[in-house]
């Protein structure tokens, strides 16, 4: 931002000077129509007899200066005539100032407008919002109110009808379908409670079979002997600690022997 | 799959393993788990939260030919516990050398064991002041003084 109004701070004081220094531009332009003739005139006054040719630059640079004039020559007296009549002037620099003020002031004025108008469109936007809010608000609170006060009525009119010993029609539909609803709930709750107890049932038959089963088993690895029992399915509750001891140190002792077996086969 | 509280009711299962080729592989020598319930409080998205924490456990088993341990379910903080779950590598004991004689007290159990190369993993039941034998020495657990739920496995001196 500060860079784009440098810019436009620069453009502006070029124009002015360029503004400033056209008029005399246009004055002095005329001037140089002068010495034309007399570059001209040297040529016809003194005419070699033998004229030598010129080289194919200078022919190029003839087609762009047919009148050769010097510009350069041209441009330095207008630069001095520049600086003489308009650089050591008090007016000139006066009125550049106040040139460059006023339109620094412009600018700034600009800005100030864009800004406030900026502004002017966020607080348009800001009110807008509050507006909204605030009818939603009170769309909200109306049907807040209203739900209230129908409640209310209802209240009043249940309290009215219990103490005129009446019934509300409403109210009457209401109690019918949750004594329905009641009803079918306990009717599944029965349901759900018989089928636990068949369950119950089964599972204490299941587990009763199992005890027998446990014992058969214990009774067979006693006779069978302690080495075969690891390979048999134990069940947890049954479970002798020193049987499970006695299980995991054969594991170990198996894992050791394949141990040494693989070493013995490895050497 | 219609019960909503199926997840409630999970049952997370825990074993020992060595990595493998950057994987951990289960490579059992000794085959054995321990069970948690989730309805026995565990929480599998907390495991570190479960360590130091004393269980209920059901008295040790085999089944179906693997050790098992079942953890019914966590103990107010502040119980002294009977035996210690201890999980043993390498790393602090040296070599185990499982099988062995006298490479632990005969009042431990060893649930779990995994071996691949130099790579050992041991799942142990530990009362305290039992002991395990490694490479580099015996290494008692001993129970804190203050914190009798925590225990640790120190390397005792002499034998």
């Amino acid at each position: 931002m500060n860079g784009r109004l440098a810019a436009v701070c620069a453009l502006s004081v070029w124009l002015t000077v360029v503004s400033v220094a056209t008029p005399q531009q246009t004055a002095q332009s005329q001037a140089p129509s002068r010495p034309k003739p007399q570059v001209q005139a040297a040529p016809k006054s003194a005419r070699p007899l033998y004229q030598r040719r010129g080289t194919w630059y200078e022919f190029m640079l003839k087609q762009f200066n047919p009148n050769d004039v010097d510009y350069g020559r041209w441009f330095e007296h207008r630069r001095q005539a520049f600086r003489d009549g308009q650089i050591n002037n008090p007016y000139f620099w006066y009125s550049v100032s106040a040139t460059i003020a006023l339109l620094l002031m412009t600018m700034v004025c600009a800005k100030a407008w864009i800004d406030h108008r900026r502004e002017m469109w966020i607080t348009a936007e800001v009110m807008a919002d509050v507006y909204n809010q605030d009818a939603y608000s009170r769309e909200v609170a109306k049907e807040a109110i209203e739900k209230y006060n129908s409640h209310i009525e209802r209240c009043n009119r249940a309290i009215e009808a219990a103490e005129h010993g009446e019934t509300l029609s409403g109210a009457d539909t209401e109690v019918e379908q949750l004594r329905g609803e009641l009803l079918r709930v306990a009717g599944e709750r029965d349901t759900a409670t018989r089928e636990r107890d068949v369950a119950r049932e089964e599972l204490q038959k299941k587990s009763e079979i199992l005890a027998d089963m446990s014992v058969r088993l214990e009774a067979l690895a006693t006779k069978s002997g302690a080495i075969g029992i690891t390979a048999q399915p134990a069940e947890p509750r049954t479970a002798d600690p020193k049987l499970v001891t006695h299980i995991n140190n054969l594991q170990e002792q198996l894992y050791a022997e394949r141990h040494n077996n693989r070493r013995l086969k490895g050497a | 799959m219609d019960d909503p509280r199926r997840f409630a009711r999970g049952a997370y299962f825990n074993t020992t393993g060595v990595i493998v080729e950057g994987q951990v592989r289960q490579r059992p020598r000794i085959c054995g788990y321990a069970r948690f319930d989730a309805a026995g409080g565990f929480n599998p998205n907390y495991p570190s939260r479960m360590i130091n924490r004393v269980f209920e456990c059901a008295e040790p088993s085999v089944w179906m030919g693997y050790n098992k341990l079942l953890f019914k379910r966590m103990m107010a903080a502040g119980e002294r516990p009977d035996r210690f779950f201890v999980v043993v590598r390498p790393e602090l004991t040296g070599t185990l050398a499982v099988g062995a004689a006298e490479w632990r007290s005969a009042d431990t159990w060893l649930l779990s064991f995994s071996e691949c190369a130099q790579q050992q993993e041991a799942m142990l039941l530990m009362p305290a002041h039992s002991w395990i034998k490694g490479e580099l020495g015996r290494f008692v657990l001993e129970p804190s003084g203050q914190r009798p739920w925590m225990g640790r496995l120190a390397l005792s001196y002499g034998e």
